[in-house]
């Protein structure tokens, strides 16, 4: 990751920096020279990274809600790695923090009411009395994490849901989309979901999308021993959070127009394009990658293309000021400096989307049963990453070209339900730079 | 003397047939009211159903209440709303999936636009909702504010929001698309009706958490207009629907289901039975447990007045024998007395003797009917036995019986006399009757410093080992071969060892050498 940033920073433009505060801006151009007198299609990179916390004491007061499923089939190890993990933060977790614990099987129960860490054994032994049976009213667990979140809800603290699941949700609304919608609302609100599942029962299309659009992470566990590592990560995450409520602002200037964005959602009006994460981690990038439509320009000459402007809050919820960075592209006649000012490291970016852009379509054909289309799509795919990894000399995409290349022989009966959740998983960790 | 056993036994059944009927009655009565508490244990269940319902009901419409006020507050802003506040909206508020604004006075909607600027979502936003804005559909269901709620419940009709907004401050349009029913609430501004495309789900997951779990027997489920199932709140699944209720606006075409799973509810009725049985078969078994129980006492009365009867009869047998010699006796008297005075004395001894023997009877007979009360006072013991033996010298001798005393017993004994001489008496009774083979009776008497022993001795037929107790109960007389010829009442022996108890002593039978039956009586010094 530091490598990564370091890369970085020597490649952007000198402007793009902020010095000073919690975040830092970034605007890069995948090809921040151009041929003049042309129209081009080029890629921009808005990048937000979050500074080093100086202090770990001085990370803010969590609102953590553990939506555990119970259904039938959580039973033996499953259920009992996710009371372990549950467990784990329950002690990692302080007591200016607020906690509570949920379970869901045909109907959710709340385990421990939102209340302050304090008498860490009572709790603990509350989720030790969680048993399994029935099955997966996913949506109510949701709901009430959400509601038991809603309770204490403060811009001072990180407001998240950590949701559990091994099963396709069968009661209660289920399709991903509508979940996902469900995530944006807690979004809105300031709560982001979490999603974990276990095994290869769970449906990664809902939990991601739930993740996705809530700004938590999504995360697969194929055996239950993985709980507590992954619960580990999230907590690391949680407590990492260096700014809220994230809203970042890009003016594009005239002669350059916003297509559509590669990797997030993104709400584009004209030549205003308006993105929001619910948090930034400290030494965390997170970044959009947007298709950008450039007007031709006469050579030698240079053009204001890109205005960022990031509003958020701080760890402890008041306002910070905005943060702000420009970006601009230049035209050229010589095509040699064109390709000497690329910025590999967004290329790598752009590629990476593209990548999972087509791999999601080759899911789409598995899905409808055409294994050999999807099968070509990810080889196909697999060679323009592995090209582009040779072009850019990027370690990072020869081995996602490797990874394409090995789930595109695992597409048969057997493997693909575990082949597709980890797709899934790709998918959402490269759209949305998750750490683990 | 048969008519008395056989009125009680005619009682006794008579009895035992009015016992089964009233268990015959109250089974009758049991399972007559047991369908009836079945039915109504089924009535109670649903009325629990409803209670749960309308409690369901009621926490959804408070949710609806606070939804409302914070839409209410989230579309309305004091100043007059730009695109970029109507875009802020959509971007920020949980609920609002698609904020727009329709002007009062034109009816138009003036965002979102379908123009340049105009996002993708605006775009689907506005092809989605075109006949809502267009005039082209009638809408309706315009809700007062949540405070005049429960005053105003009017639905208004209109063509357009505007013309809804006319009438109402805030309202409610529904639409069916994409995922199923939507929502859009507006409110009346300054100059503007600022409204939303409700976030769909975001509404029914706030619903939803709003609803807390119970631990009922029974389920409560929410189900859309589409009839899905959107929440569900307790009990157990595989149910069958025990009542329904329909929501009211904006939640109208959504149902309420409380369901209780057929094993439960079959549980719940069996559960009630079970304890209804329960009681019912416990009245049973105690009706018929005292219907046993006099049955029993009534047997034990009836066989218990029978031995009474015979013991009646033959005491009055034993009666008319003393009577008839006395009547004899003196009848001869009658004859002889001027004849010659000796024979005449020696028949008036027999008289006297007689009625001593009637009288001692009588003694006896009172003796078992009653308890008397002891006379304690200062006995010479050997003059009583003499006394005793006196009286009954003749009989005895009369019989052919050879009288051996032995009187070694001190001057006095603190004891009831009468008593004393009545044991006596019952123990020489009993060898004058049943030891009449051996001719012989002999008493000794004995004492030490605690003790005095009377031993009366016969060489009769003796009593067998196994017998040696049984004789001290009352009526009993041994086999034929000892008792035959003999009369007797069956009691002597039996009050005598009680009076021997009772004066603090005993009175047992132990074999006598060379045969015959020796009966000992021992007595304290002193009643304790």
């Amino acid at each position: 990751m530091i490598i990564k940033s370091l890369l970085l920073l020597s490649t952007l433009l000198p402007s793009a920096a902020d010095a000073h505060g919690v975040l830092k801006l970034r605007a890069g151009f995948s090809n921040p020279v151009l041929l003049a007198n042309t129209a081009h299609t080029t890629y921009l990179k808005i990048a937000i990274e979050g500074e080093p916390i100086e202090q770990a004491s001085a990370r803010g007061p969590i609102n953590l809600a553990v939506v555990i499923d119970r259904s039938g089939s959580m039973g033996g190890d499953k259920i009992e790695r996710a009371k372990e993990a549950a467990m784990m933060v329950v002690d990692r977790l302080g007591p200016n923090d607020i906690l509570s614990v949920l379970a869901y099987d045909d109907s959710v129960t709340v385990l421990v009411p939102a209340t302050k860490v304090g008498d860490r054994e009572e709790i603990k032994a509350a989720i030790a009395r969680l048993y399994v049976g029935g099955s997966t009213a996913l949506f109510a667990g949701v709901s009430k994490g959400i509601s038991e979140v809603r309770k204490f809800l403060d811009a001072r603290r990180t407001n998240r849901v950590i949701l559990l699941s091994d099963g396709q949700a069968n009661v209660g609304p289920s399709s991903p989309n509508e979940l996902g919608r469900l995530g944006m609302s807690a979004a809105k609100e300031g709560i982001s979901i979490t999603t974990i599942g276990i095994g290869l029962g769970y449906n990664e299309d809902l939990m991601s999308q739930l993740a996705l659009k809530s700004d938590g992470n999504h995360a697969f566990a194929a055996n239950a021993a993985d709980l507590n590592r992954l619960f580990d990560s999230e907590l690391g995450d949680v407590m990492s959070v260096c700014a809220k409520g994230v809203v970042v602002q890009i003016d594009f200037g005239p002669g350059v127009k916003p297509m559509r964005a590669l990797n997030r959602e993104v709400e584009i009006h004209g030549r205003t394009a308006t993105f929001t994460l619910n948090q930034v981690y400290a030494k965390q990038e997170k970044y959009v990658l947007f298709e950008v439509a450039v007007d031709p320009g006469k050579a030698g000459s240079e053009r204001d293309a890109v205005l960022a402007t990031a509003r958020f809050k701080n760890r402890d919820g008041s306002d910070a000021s905005p943060v702000k960075v420009q970006g601009r592209v230049a035209f050229t006649a010589a095509a040699a400096e064109i390709d000497a000012k690329e910025d590999r490291e967004v290329q790598v970016a752009v590629t990476e989307s593209i990548a999972v852009e087509n791999n999601r379509v080759a899911i789409e054909l598995r899905d409808q049963g055409k294994l050999k289309e999807a099968q070509e799509r990810m080889e196909q795919n697999s060679s323009y990453v592995d090209q582009q990894a040779t072009r850019l000399g990027s370690k990072k995409l020869k081995s996602l070209g490797q990874a394409t290349k090995s789930n595109a022989a695992n597409l048969d009966e057997q493997k693909w339900n575990a082949t597709r959740k980890q797709m899934r998983k790709d998918e959402h960790e490269i759209n949305t730079q998750q750490s683990y | 003397m048969r008519a008395a056993p056989t009125t009680q036994h005619a009682a006794s059944r008579a009895f035992v047939l009015f016992a089964i009927a009233a268990v015959v009655l109250l089974a009758f009565m049991s399972q007559r009211a047991f369908s009836r508490s079945q039915l109504e244990r089924e009535r109670q269940f649903r009325a629990l159903a409803q209670t749960r319902l309308a409690q369901v009901a009621q926490d959804l419409q408070t949710e609806l209440g606070h939804i409302e006020r914070d839409l209410a507050r989230a579309v309305e802003d004091g100043a007059p709303l730009t695109v970029a506040d109507a875009r802020k909206k959509t971007r920020e508020q949980a609920l609002i999936r698609q904020a727009f604004i329709v002007d009062r006075t034109s009816g138009a909607l003036t965002f979102p636009r379908d123009d340049a600027d105009a996002s993708s979502q605006e775009r689907e936003f506005l092809r989605q909702t075109r006949s809502v804005f267009d005039g082209s559909s009638v809408l309706f269901e315009a809700t007062a504010p949540e405070t005049e709620r429960t005053s105003n419940k009017s639905r208004q009709r209109g063509d357009t929001v505007s013309g809804l907004a006319a009438h109402n401050e805030q309202g409610w349009i529904r639409r069916f698309w994409d995922d199923g029913q939507q929502w859009l609430f507006w409110k009346n501004g300054e100059r503007a009706i600022v409204g939303a495309h409700i976030e769909r789900i975001a509404f029914l997951a706030r619903l939803a958490a709003s609803v807390n779990e119970s631990q009922d027997l029974g389920r409560v489920i929410l189900r859309d207009a589409k009839a899905a199932v959107v929440q569900q709140w307790g009990g157990l699944g595989d149910a069958a629907v025990i009542d329904e209720l329909a929501l009211s606006p904006p939640l109208d075409g959504f149902r309420l289901a409380y369901v209780a799973s057929r094993e439960q509810t079959a549980q719940l009725v069996r559960a009630g039975a079970t304890a209804e049985a329960f009681s019912l078969a416990a009245v049973c078994v105690v009706l018929a447990l005292g219907a046993a129980l006099v049955w029993r006492e009534q047997r034990r009365a009836f066989v218990e007045a029978q031995t009474r009867v015979g013991f009646v009869t033959q005491v009055s047998h034993e009666l008319k024998t003393p009577l008839t010699n006395i009547r004899l006796y003196a009848e001869l008297l009658e004859r002889e007395i001027d004849v010659d005075a000796a024979p005449a004395q020696k028949h008036l001894a027999v008289i006297t003797s007689e009625s001593q023997r009637l009288s001692r009877l009588i003694e006896n007979v009172l003796s078992m009917s009653r308890e008397r009360t002891l006379r304690v006072e200062e006995v010479a013991v050997d003059a009583v036995v003499e006394q005793t033996l006196a009286q009954h010298r003749p009989a005895l001798e009369q019989r052919g019986f050879a009288i051996a005393t032995d009187l070694q017993a001190p001057a006095t004994l603190r004891t009831d006399a009468d008593a004393l001489a009545q044991i006596l008496a019952n123990l020489l009774s009993n060898v004058e009757k049943y030891a009449a083979s051996g001719n012989f009776v002999s008493v000794a008497t004995r004492s030490d410093d605690r003790t005095v022993t009377i031993r009366v001795r016969d060489k009769g037929p003796g009593v067998p080992d196994k017998d040696r107790e049984r004789i001290f109960e009352p009526y009993v007389r041994l086999d034929d071969a000892i008792t035959e010829g003999a009369s007797g009442t069956g009691i002597g022996l039996g009050i005598a060892r009680d009076l021997a108890r009772r004066l603090g002593g005993d009175l047992v039978c132990v074999a006598a050498e060379n045969g015959g039956a020796e009966l000992v009586l021992t007595l304290p010094r002193r009643i304790p």
